[in-house]
């Protein structure tokens, strides 16, 4: 069994064989309109993708969590790494997070929508507070734990406050934050959708419901297949990226790594 | 000057920012629609504490429902996983792979099999919080130090005597983190879900009052909101250091595979 689950990939074909044959058999056993046979709802998944406007609802979905996600990217490596490295940054930011950190954030979708619309604006803004804070914490974790030796020398050759923040904490940071990165593009997506099937205008969270409230259940669960093979891609996808971010970081490597700077 | 402690500055921070929330809209300098001030809410929830009172009942109950089916299931069904090796090897990395697909999307599911009242609520709750409680219980059970149960085996304990006396006690504080995500998760999920479509509920107060734009009622509703999600969290993370004793002890981090989990599961509520 060890073996077999460490082949790469096998097991989420496992996963998606079995929920395929669990839901096949449940569907036949219940016979309710609520749960229609998988290959009903898989046919639809084809037809979802050549629609045109589903088509742009979905990409105008991913358009949104990509912007958020690259703001929050933007803005929270930066501050998290200042944090790390300077106490007063840490001393203005820390509280603030705190009190930021236990407020469920879709919890306050309905009071963003009442300043910015339930337009792009507001999704955006919110998936930008979703993903910001794993990037932060991670951010501010690596920069923290930084060799001073490495700083010193910096410093002693010269270099100036922002360089060594550019040049040295950040490449040395980089492994946590990728950790973060990863987080904060599942808490992305998640925040993408809820974010939708709380206001209500377009988007991928929009056919969804369109779907339930017409009774088109295979719509319904074809959207969500969509969905889950999107966050699935999306996971996979950065898995694989990450060795090329981060490959030097192996701690197999980590000698040769230190002998050559 | 001696350097103010963190918790003064927070509660200074939090002061401030009421002070603020008082005064914008009360100079215009923000218009009353977007923030009403903080004694208009808190008038509004005195005025109407009968209302909020028996949506934050409905709510609770929901809650409560929910926590049973993501903390009792879930440390059941992570007890299996961590102690069984065929389940752990088969299921842990289809969980993981399934780590980022947003559940949020089986609410409309479980809307059509179980209606809007609160049973569908319960359910989604009870699975969105469930994932961490399961998650963190194998990991936790994965982590124990292989040379307490080899001492305890030696020693002539039995099959039950290793699990009351070793186990659970040096699981125990993981699986506290994973019901303190895991019950943050599911005060979310119910609220969530009730925003979503549902009759009662403090959600519902959400939704109701946004689309006829009183925003004071909005604010007092996301204020219990607010006040549930931090009053569940500052007990867990009381319950969590008073566990923190045997914490170090008994306890050794292997790298990469179990703390991996631990990493993964422990996101900011959404």
């Amino acid at each position: 069994m060890t073996r077999l689950s460490a082949i790469p990939g096998l097991p989420p074909l496992i996963a998606a064989a079995g929920l395929l044959a669990a839901w096949e058999l449940a569907a036949r056993v219940f016979d309710i309109s609520g749960l229609p046979p998988a290959h009903d709802a898989l046919r639809e998944v084809p037809v979802i993708l050549t629609d045109p406007e589903a088509l742009w609802n979905i990409l105008a979905s991913i358009r949104r969590m990509l912007i958020g996600f690259a703001l929050a990217l933007c803005f929270a490596i930066p501050v998290g790494l200042m944090m790390g490295r300077s106490r007063l940054v840490a001393a203005f930011f820390n509280p603030l997070l705190m009190i930021i950190y236990p407020v469920p954030k879709a919890a306050l979708m309905p009071i963003i929508m009442l300043w910015l619309g339930v337009g792009d604006a507001s999704k955006t803004l919110v998936i930008f507070l979703g993903v910001s804070l794993p990037v932060i914490y991670h951010s501010y974790q690596g920069a923290r734990a930084v060799e001073e030796k490495m700083l010193w020398s910096a410093a002693a050759m010269g270099m100036g406050k922002w360089a060594r923040l550019a040049r040295i904490v950040f490449p040395a940071a980089l492994p946590a934050i990728v950790v973060g990165i990863r987080t904060g593009l599942v808490l992305a997506l998640i925040t993408m959708v809820t974010s939708e099937m709380i206001a209500r205008k377009q988007g991928v969270g929009d056919i969804l419901f369109n779907a339930l409230a017409m009774a088109q259940y295979e719509t319904v669960y074809a959207t969500i297949v969509i969905i889950g093979l999107l966050g699935f891609a999306i996971d996979a996808g950065f898995e694989w990226l990450r060795p090329h971010l981060v490959g030097w970081a192996d701690p197999v490597h980590e000698i040769a790594v230190v002998g050559s700077t | 000057m001696r350097r103010p402690s963190p918790a003064t500055v927070r509660w200074l921070i939090l002061l401030g920012l009421l002070v603020f929330w008082e005064l914008f809209p009360r100079t215009g300098i923000i218009p009353e629609l977007f923030l009403p001030p903080l004694s208009k809410v808190a008038a509004v929830l005195m005025k109407d504490w009968h209302e909020y009172g028996s949506e934050l009942g409905a709510t609770l109950y929901e809650v409560a429902f929910a926590m049973l089916i993501a903390c009792g299931g879930g440390i059941l069904a992570g007890a299996l996983v961590g102690g069984i090796a065929l389940l752990r090897n088969l299921l842990l990395p289809m969980f993981s792979s399934m780590y980022a697909v947003p559940i949020v999307i089986l609410y409309p599911i479980f809307t059509a099999w179980f209606g809007i009242g609160s049973q569908s609520k319960i359910i989604f709750a009870g699975v969105y919080g469930f994932f961490p409680v399961m998650l963190s219980t194998a990991a936790g059970i994965r982590t124990i130090d292989a040379q307490l149960l080899l001492a305890a085996r030696s020693m002539g304990a039995n099959l039950s005597q290793q699990i009351t006396r070793v186990i659970i006690p040096a699981s125990i504080p993981t699986v506290l983190t994973g019901l303190r995500l895991g019950g943050a998760l599911t005060i979310i999920g119910v609220v969530v879900s009730e925003m979503l479509t549902s009759a009662a509920g403090i959600g519902y107060l959400v939704t109701r009052y946004r689309t006829i734009l009183d925003s004071a009622h909005v604010f007092g509703a996301i204020v219990m909101i607010l006040l549930l999600s931090i009053a569940f969290d500052t007990l867990a993370r009381a319950i969590e250091r008073r566990t923190m004793v045997w914490q170090a002890a008994g306890r050794r981090q292997r790298e990469g595979d179990a703390g991996e989990v631990v990493a993964v599961v422990a996101p900011a509520p959404v």
